[in-house]
């Protein structure tokens, strides 16, 4: 597959993606850490295959561990929690389908664990190098990041997946 | 919540179920804690094998582990938390646990638990992470044998 990776201006970022992450991202890539995370992103094929599933796209994203986990979060109901707890929201799942259109595969950049929220939403859980947490919460109306070196909780619109990735370290960020 | 319900003492072991949606690779979502009324069970009433079988009967869904600690240790991680952030410490904010039994329950297939018990106020998702990262150093997690 032929992959065109467009890089952003800084500019054209939210506040929050920009000023942090200059400081907090930039010291830790590598050369090939960019290479390797540009790599995973795509903005546009244009091999003229046909577009992939929704399936297709969210076992790659999730990695076959993570699908199969999915599969199972899927199917509680409500109050699996204690007596609360929604089930997983439809919106959640589009949440994540949207972030998965922007990284190819999650399961292949971090230790992936993957857990339901209480109001319905799909949490995306990692450590990074550091051991520090880092989670992507999916719900239909926004993202929730938690950056726990930061003791950051912050929202980003559904329309702003790419610095959901910067914010969590999974995209590069243009020095642009 | 504005009721008056009797609170839980300091020396008292509480523990808290994790249903199998928040427990993956033998550890708990950050959010095991986030929120209002979390659910507790108080082990001075029930032991922790009971509690155990009620919440899952009640939940009707797997318990895989669980964690026990007292409320004063629940209070002191609160603070330590608390003292590192700037708003929660202007708020003067501090954790509590109220007793909340619930009855059976005919309709809804639901036992009685008299341990039920609940934590106070709402806890945000930092402050959550931060009460397992303590319950972890002390390796306070308990398996309880479901997958």
């Amino acid at each position: 597959m032929q992959i065109t990776y467009f890089p952003m201006q800084s500019s054209m970022l939210p506040a929050f993606a920009r000023v942090p992450l200059q400081q907090a991202e930039i010291r830790r890539l590598s050369v090939s850490d960019i290479i390797r995370a540009a790599e995973s992103i795509v903005v546009s094929s244009n091999d003229g295959a046909q577009p992939l599933d929704s399936a297709t796209i969210l076992r790659q994203f999730l990695g076959q561990k993570g699908y199969s986990r999915l599969l199972t979060l899927k199917e509680s109901k409500q109050g699996w929690n204690h007596g609360k707890g929604e089930p997983l929201h439809e919106g959640s799942l589009k949440a994540c389908l949207n972030l998965a259109n922007k990284l190819t595969s999650l399961a292949s950049r971090v230790k992936l664990r993957i857990y339901l929220s209480e109001n319905g939403g799909l949490n995306l859980v990692w450590d990074n190098a550091m051991g520090e947490t880092k989670m992507i919460r999916c719900m239909p109306n926004q993202y929730l990041v938690f950056n726990e070196e930061l003791g950051l909780e912050k929202h980003f619109a559904l329309t702003d997946a790419y610095a959901v990735l910067l914010a969590t370290g999974l995209a590069p960020l243009s020095l642009a | 919540m504005t009721c008056q319900r009797p609170r839980c003492e300091g020396s008292e072991e509480i523990l808290r179920g994790i249903t199998s949606e928040q427990f993956e690779d033998n550890t708990p979502s950050p959010d095991l804690f986030e929120g209002d009324e979390v659910s507790v069970n108080r082990l001075k009433i029930m032991s922790r094998e009971k509690s155990i079988i009620v919440i899952r009967h009640n939940t009707v869904n797997s318990i895989p582990a669980c964690y026990i600690f007292t409320v004063t240790e629940l209070v002191n991680w609160t603070q330590e938390y608390v003292s590192k952030n700037t708003d929660l410490k202007r708020r003067g904010f501090t954790v509590w646990v109220e007793e909340a039994p619930t009855e059976k329950n005919e309709e809804l297939n639901q036992l009685a638990n008299p341990a039920h018990a609940e934590i106070e106020p709402k806890i945000t998702l930092g402050l959550s992470k931060h009460l397992i990262n303590c319950l972890s150093k002390l390796s306070k997690l308990s398996l309880c044998g479901d997958g």
